[in-house]
């Protein structure tokens, strides 16, 4: 999934479990966050048409209903929890406790894994991020990038 | 749904949802259903200026009709002279939207007094391992390289998967 929004041109970085997991966090994740500049048409119309070709529809609702998978349904939803032919995905246009893209991508590394490289979100703002959303699910996960964090400051 | 997360399936206001269902004497609901319905009398309403009780019969037809159908197409005032047409696909493609991210991401349901804001005692280390999580695996696994995490993440996807799969066809053939 990250080679196909890579491939596309697709301007978006990492959050979520996914990015928690590349810092080092054990838990499984079974979907994909991306944050994307929302304020590009370009990357708009690139990431509305590759979530068609994946027949993106959307996530833990009954089929059946038509679902218009276009730039225009991108830009009236600011948050989009997805299933796909590639797995499952959740598009956001900003994150609470850090902002839209642009906010969200000052505060980025990037990663490199088996030549395909994209963004990920910096572990303090991604423990920022996980706190700003106050759910009791997401505990655990902070516990652990707090844990990371230590460890990486006593490594430095 | 509670109603927390009915106000975000239809992407409305909680006390407008109260409101509109006491003027027009509707019984309270909580389903997908009753989401799409009130986002779009709230649309009809609120954004276009209708009536309550028009936008409530435009919405009633609205949602009656079939999948097939992509426009609804109804008279406004008695000389047919201006109509209102209802993009009904580009409605569901909303509601769909709403929904789905009211049922994976639900906005919590308050209840009681709010948790006290003292804050946590101890280390992280000490709250993590009171919480279960095991420090040293994490510790352990530190060197690996980016490609090796995402690598173990897609291992742990497809056992997930292979997993549910399995469970899946046992209740299939059960």
């Amino acid at each position: 999934m990250l080679a196909g929004l890579v491939s596309a041109k697709v301007r978006f970085v990492v959050v979520g479990g996914v990015a928690g997991a590349l810092h080092g966090a054990e838990r499984v994740t079974n979907d994909l966050d991306i944050v994307y500049d929302a304020r590009e048409p370009s990357t708009v119309n690139a990431l509305a048409e590759l979530l068609a070709r994946w027949e993106a529809y959307p996530r833990s609702v009954e089929r059946g209903l038509p679902f218009l998978m276009d730039a225009r349904t991108l830009r009236a939803a600011p948050v989009l929890t997805l299933t796909t032919r590639e797995g499952d995905l959740d598009v956001l246009d900003r994150i609470d406790g850090v902002g839209d893209y642009a906010a969200v991508a000052a505060h980025s590394q990037l990663v490199d894994t088996s030549g395909v490289r994209f963004r990920i979100l910096d572990l303090p703002t991604l423990i920022r991020a996980k706190r700003a959303t106050g759910r009791p699910k997401d505990r655990e996960a902070l516990l652990e990038l707090e844990v990371l964090r230590e460890e990486s400051r006593r490594r430095s | 749904m509670h109603p927390a997360q009915l106000a975000l399936a239809a992407g409305v206001d909680l006390k407008w949802i109260q409101n509109a269902r006491r003027l027009l004497g509707r019984t309270p609901r909580h389903d997908a259903r009753e989401a799409r319905w009130l986002a779009l009398v709230h649309e009809l309403h609120v954004t276009l200026g209708c009536s309550l009780a028009q936008a409530a019969r435009v919405a009633d037809r609205a949602l009656a009709t079939g999948p097939e159908q992509r426009d609804l197409r109804v008279a406004l005032g008695t000389d047919e002279r201006a109509e209102l047409v209802v993009d009904l696909w580009r409605d569901s493609t909303l509601h769909l939207a709403r929904l789905a991210r009211a049922l994976t991401m639900p906005p919590p349901e308050r209840r009681g007094r709010p948790p006290s804001g003292g804050s946590p005692r101890g280390s992280v280390r000490t709250r993590a391992r009171v919480y279960g999580i095991d420090v040293d695996r994490l510790r352990a696994a530190r060197d690996r390289t980016p490609a090796e995490r995402l690598a173990r993440l897609d291992d742990n996807l497809a056992f997930l998967t292979e997993g549910r799969a399995a469970l899946a066809r046992r209740r299939a053939g059960a």
